[in-house]
């Protein structure tokens, strides 16, 4: 009988370590009231984000492409070009001092500013743009690529494409014509954030461009530079005192990953956070009158729609069919009740704040006017179509789930029966990429702030992406993106995007929802707090009040 | 009525079966008392707290909570009686053969029972959901075939004891089949500690349930599933806190019950416990 | 037989179950209708991209060659690479299951800590209404979702108290110990850098106390009606018969023998406790092989998923194995076959 006795005392002695945790977890200070050891940064100095950055698959310029890394690359490298805060049509330079193009928007020549360092202390030179280039269209399954590989610059032409004519200068070839407009809002873009070429070099193995070693370092000249990443857990930033705009006042930025939106907004109610993005509609309602807290609000350069197959379902095939779905939708109600001000109405693919923008209300609910369609299109009766959609919030902060089931609710009004169908998006991404979607329930937002960036996947079918998801190969509609790609923005091309969004509207396979609006909620202690689309939190103009 | 008596004395017994009769009753009449359509949203009635009009609030799209943990009643008896019943039919019919056949049956039987038993049972049911796509009947196969292996286990042991006990042994003697000594006296006594599971297993399934839901695996919008319910209230948990929490009051009260039953079952059906 | 050719066999026989696992797993994830390459180049990649990568990766190949190159791999002891985070997936479970390990055993110890209390308060009183409140209490955990206990648990403790830490392992001002086995608090503790331990532990205590309460009910449950089995035996009615107090009569004899059934199901708990991970692990944002395990199954991280349901099961079994031998030890009367 000594045997068991052993067992029981290793049981106590579980339990009494489970009472010496308890009991020892009440001398530590919850929060964050401790004192940082010597050579750290304080938490006066530190911006401290509850955010959901799972997704993010490598911190390398080149290749992020999901939202968090993309943020994480704009924080640590700088681009020839950017956008001011709130503006999407007149880019400043970043790295470039100025830049001319051609009379035939063929030969664009880039002039660097002197004395940028990169963290590293090196200067910024045309070599490391070059290289820059090269890395953005070499790195084999590179999801990022195609912005730059659209352009007609790909690996095997890009080093007679791309040339330094001296350290301070670079000129970029096109082989044939892309709207200029276009093309800066992608020399903006995070694929060809500069990186400093001697640096990743030095860490290249076995001819990887040092896609390994930038997978978790950085080597820019942005206002930031990565100290740590610990996957799915945080990453953190301490501010770059080479930054050619000045050492930035928030000397340490933490974006910590907290999947879940309650507890996001419980750490930046006891402090822990000084900023939660991703909340619900009605978080962050909730904290409107919260004294310690601010909520800053911008359009997202996104929209919320839902998509209409032309050859699955026999009735979608008909524009009248899809009118009546158009008709039937609650427009107003989605934006003002579902959404609570998180959204604004929007009838076209062109969201506000992009070029080509219109604020035409097409549809209102007008439930005589649908089943009048319905019976034009030959189903007076209705019929059964599945919409799919996926798990979690969509944009604006509102379940997908509800906001499906709204929809559901406003077609049964006309006779058609909805089945909901919520996918883990990998699994309602590749039957949308299949042609196996009957009605689908998504969000598309832009690559860059170009109006291409909504016009090309919502009306040109040979870009083989939304409009080609839903079969729908609109000749008429392909052809006025396809001009008006070409254009700077005059009034040519307004002309062509205010003729594409009227024909969109009257037979396009989408019925577009509303404008999500991107919400931060943020400390109150912290000042000059700028957010826009395109280049997120402004971390580096950010103070921070004791 | 020996048995009566007993549960009548054991106050959580009694308990468990006053809960379950009624959710019973709920499930049963309690749709025709829903003051709401229990899948129609009323974009007029977002979030309303509980109040006359709605006793227990209304969720983000405007449907009445109380309209739908009715309606959800019968979703949840449904459910977990498909489930134990599907479970536990192939469970026991696997573990009866291995344990009756013995030798080389007994042992494929019972490695494949293995299989599912160390397969990470939400892993499979995600798997097993995904492509079938994600459904409440789909949710209810892939819990299903992650839950059978206990009750594989555990018939296989009821018959491997009763298989060296008198009875057996006579019926055995006296020439029966071994179908009808099976099925005559196997059966029927191995069939009790696999209620008693299967009564306990009742609320445990609805909890599976719930946490598929959480991973997106589970019933679809609009359906009133409890589980989904809670997992879809969480977003409103420190806004609307009657959205998730009365959802979850009817699942604590429905596994509580089962629970209280299940284990008076055991107490009565285990001579050497009673006092 | 003796105790080291029943492991053996045993051993053996994991082999075959976890070799079938494997199969299945493969089978299942190439029914799963979704492209595993979108994990990697993302849904706006062209198609012809998407394509090429899946040649690249082999997934055009059929089946059998695909699992026989996996199994060449696995047998030399390759995990294979994840196809959405392009790193090898031993690295990534590496990482992983550290801190699910480290929770899935701290929550042992509180349904442990909780359940067996519990179980004797039940069994002593039994019927009574201490039993009543011992069952309700042990039960309360096992009744609710447990992502619901997590949530409220945070709002309560966290926000409105301030008792508790918020999600995550440690907070940000804490330097995470240097790594040796990946665990936090434990490399804290043999590191000795206190701060980060003391930091650890309490971060710990919440997550731990949400899913251990969601597996105390069962060891409570067993041990209430196996206590109540040996309270009748003759040896316990010998004890009282020869005066001594009740107490020691419990806990000195009947405990024990009581004791030898609920090891078997603490066993079976450790499995529940790994399936409740996947969703404690969301809320407390704990980076575990939980959330890992359930994206990686919704992207069809081929590779990947083979990493995790191969860990899961070999962890699976081999805490049935230690249970068994355990058991085996507990009472003489078994015979190793």
């Amino acid at each position: 009988m000594k045997r068991p006795k052993a067992a029981f005392l290793a049981l106590f002695a579980a339990g009494a370590l489970l009472l010496a945790a308890c009991g020892g977890g009440g001398t530590t200070p919850a929060g964050d009231a401790g004192s940082p050891a010597p050579g750290q940064y304080s938490r006066q100095d530190t911006v401290i984000l509850a955010g959901e950055i799972g997704s993010a698959v490598t911190l390398d310029p080149q290749v992020a492409y999901e939202t968090p890394s993309v943020s994480a690359a704009t924080l640590m490298y700088q681009r020839l070009v950017k956008f001011p805060a709130g503006n999407t049509e007149t880019p400043v330079g970043d790295a470039a001092e100025s830049w001319d193009m051609s009379p035939d928007g063929l030969h664009w020549t880039f002039h660097l500013k002197k004395g940028i360092k990169f963290s590293t202390g090196r200067e910024l030179t045309a070599d490391d743009v070059v290289y820059t280039f090269v890395r953005a269209v070499s790195i084999p399954n590179d999801p990022a690529a195609w912005l730059v590989t659209q352009l007609g610059i790909d690996d095997t032409n890009v080093k007679d494409l791309v040339k330094a004519v001296d350290p301070y200068t670079v000129t970029i070839d096109l082989p044939e014509p892309f709207s200029p407009g276009a093309f800066l809002a992608v020399m903006a873009n995070t694929v060809v954030g500069i990186v400093d070429s001697q640096e990743v070099q030095a860490n290249e193995k076995d001819g990887d461009f040092g896609t390994g070693w930038l997978y978790n370092h950085s080597a820019g000249s942005g206002p930031y530079v990565l100290k740590d990443w610990t996957k799915d857990v945080q990453m953190e930033f301490v501010a770059n005192a080479n930054y050619v705009e000045g050492e930035p006042a928030i000397k340490r930025v933490i974006w910590k990953h907290i999947p879940e939106a309650s507890a996001r907004l419980d750490m930046l109610r006891t402090g822990e956070a000084d900023i939660a993005e991703n909340l619900t509609a009605t978080q962050v309602e909730s904290v409107q009158n919260d004294p310690n807290l601010k909520v800053f609000k911008a359009p997202a350069f996104s929209l919320t729609y839902v998509g209409m197959d032309v050859k699955n379902v026999p009735c979608l095939a008909k524009a009248e069919c899809r009118n009546a779905i158009k008709y039937a939708i609650d427009y107003e109600g989605i934006v003002q009740k579902l959404l609570k001000g998180m959204g604004a109405p929007l009838q076209v693919a062109i969201p506000q704040g992009i070029f080509g923008y219109s604020d035409q209300v097409y549809f209102q609910r007008d439930v005589a006017k649908a089943k009048e369609f319905l019976a034009q299109a030959g189903y007076p009766n209705g019929f059964e179509v599945e919409l799919l959609t996926s798990n979690g919030t969509v944009a604006g902060g509102i379940p997908a789930g509800s906001l499906a089931n709204v929809i559901k609710a406003n077609l049964a009004d006309i006779g058609i029966t909805v089945n909901i169908r919520q996918l883990e998006s990998a699994q309602m991404y590749t039957e949308y990429r299949a042609h196996k979607v009957q009605m689908i329930l998504a969000a598309w937002g832009m690559d860059y702030p170009d109006p291409q960036s909504f016009a090309a996947p919502f009306g040109d079918y040979q870009q083989k992406s939304l409009i080609w998801r839903l079969q729908d190969e609109d000749q008429a509609l392909s052809d006025l993106v396809q001009r008006a790609a070409k254009l700077e923005n005059t009034p040519e091309r307004a002309a062509l995007y205010a003729q594409f969004n009227d024909l969109l509207a009257e037979t396009g396979p989408f019925a577009i929802l509303y404008q999500p609006y991107e919400v931060r909620v943020y400390s109150g202690k912290l000042q000059n707090f700028v957010y826009d689309a395109v280049n997120g939190v402004a971390y580096w103009q950010m103070k921070k009040n004791p | 009525m020996k048995t009566w008596r007993l549960t009548r004395r054991n106050t959580l017994a009694m308990a468990g079966i006053l809960i379950i009769s009624f959710f019973l009753v709920m499930a049963l009449v309690g749709p025709s008392f829903a003051p709401y359509s229990p899948t129609q949203p009323n974009l007029d009635a977002i979030l309303e707290p509980p109040s006359a009009q709605h006793l227990l609030g209304t969720d983000d799209t405007g449907m009445d909570i109380l309209s739908r943990i009715l309606w959800g009643s019968r979703i949840a008896f449904t459910s977990a009686l498909t489930i134990v019943l599907v479970a536990g039919g192939i469970g026991t019919l696997v573990g009866l053969l291995a344990g009756w056949w013995g030798g080389i049956w007994d042992d494929i039987l019972m490695r494949i029972t293995d299989m599912f038993l160390a397969f990470p049972s939400l892993i499979l049911a995600m798997a097993i959901a995904a492509i079938l796509r994600p459904s409440l009947t789909n949710a209810l196969i892939a819990i299903s075939i992650t839950y059978w292996p206990i009750y594989a286990r555990l018939a296989r042991s009821q018959v491997l004891s009763l298989k060296e006990r008198e009875f057996v042994e006579a019926g055995r003697a006296a020439g029966q089949s071994s179908g009808r000594l099976l099925l005559r006296h196997v059966v029927p006594n191995a069939l009790t500690p696999l209620m008693v599971q299967a009564t306990l297993d009742m609320g445990a399934v609805l909890l599976i349930a719930a946490g598929l839901s959480f991973i997106g695996f589970g019933a679809q919008p609009p359906t009133p599933e409890w589980g989904r319910m809670v997992s879809d209230g969480r977003m409103y948990l420190q806004t609307q806190w009657w959205i998730a929490t009365f959802p979850a009051l009817a699942i604590l009260l429905f596994v509580l019950g089962f629970n209280f039953l299940g284990d008076a079952l055991r107490d009565i059906m285990d001579p050497r416990s009673r006092r | 037989m003796g105790l080291w050719s029943y492991i053996l066999r045993r051993l053996a026989l994991m082999v075959l179950v976890l070799f079938g696992v494997t199969a299945i797993t493969f089978v299942l994830t190439h029914v799963v209708p979704v492209n595993p390459v979108l994990a990697l180049v993302g849904d706006r990649a062209p198609q012809e991209l998407v394509d090429k990568v899946y040649r690249e990766l082999g997934l055009d190949k059929p089946l059998w060659t695909q699992y026989g190159i996996y199994m060449e791999n696995l047998l030399q002891g390759n995990l294979g690479t994840s196809i959405a985070s392009q790193r090898p997936v031993a690295e990534d479970l590496a990482r992983y299951l550290p801190a699910t390990m480290e929770l899935a055993l701290a929550a042992m110890l509180v349904a442990i800590f909780l359940g067996v209390p519990a179980g004797i308060v039940s069994a002593v009183y039994h019927n009574r209404w201490p039993d009543h409140v011992a069952r309700i209490l042990a039960l309360g955990g096992v009744s609710l979702p447990v992502f619901f206990v997590a949530l409220v648990f945070l709002a309560v403790f966290y926000v409105k108290l301030g008792w508790m830490p918020g999600p995550g392992q440690l907070s940000s001002y804490v330097v995470p110990p240097p790594r040796i086995t990946g665990m936090v608090v434990l490399d804290a503790l043999l590191t000795a850098h206190w701060t980060a331990f003391w930091n650890g532990l309490h971060h710990l205590i919440m997550p731990a106390s949400v899913l251990g309460w969601s597996s105390a009910g069962i060891i409570a449950r067993m041990l209430r009606s196996s206590l109540l089995e040996v309270l009748h035996a003759d040896y316990v009615r010998t004890a009282r018969a020869k005066g001594l107090p009740e107490r020691t009569v419990i806990l000195g004899h009947a405990l024990r023998n009581a004791l030898i059934p609920t090891v078997t199901v603490i066993g079976l708990a450790f499995g529940g406790l790994l399936q409740g991970a996947v969703l404690t692990e969301t809320i407390f944002a704990w980076p575990g092989i939980g959330r890992y395990a359930t994206l990686s199954v919704t992207q069809i991280d081929v590779p990947a998923v083979l990493g995790v349901t191969l860990v899961a099961a070999l962890i699976y079994s081999l805490v049935n194995l230690l249970v068994d031998i355990s058991y085996a030890y507990l009472d003489p009367r078994i015979h190793y076959g």
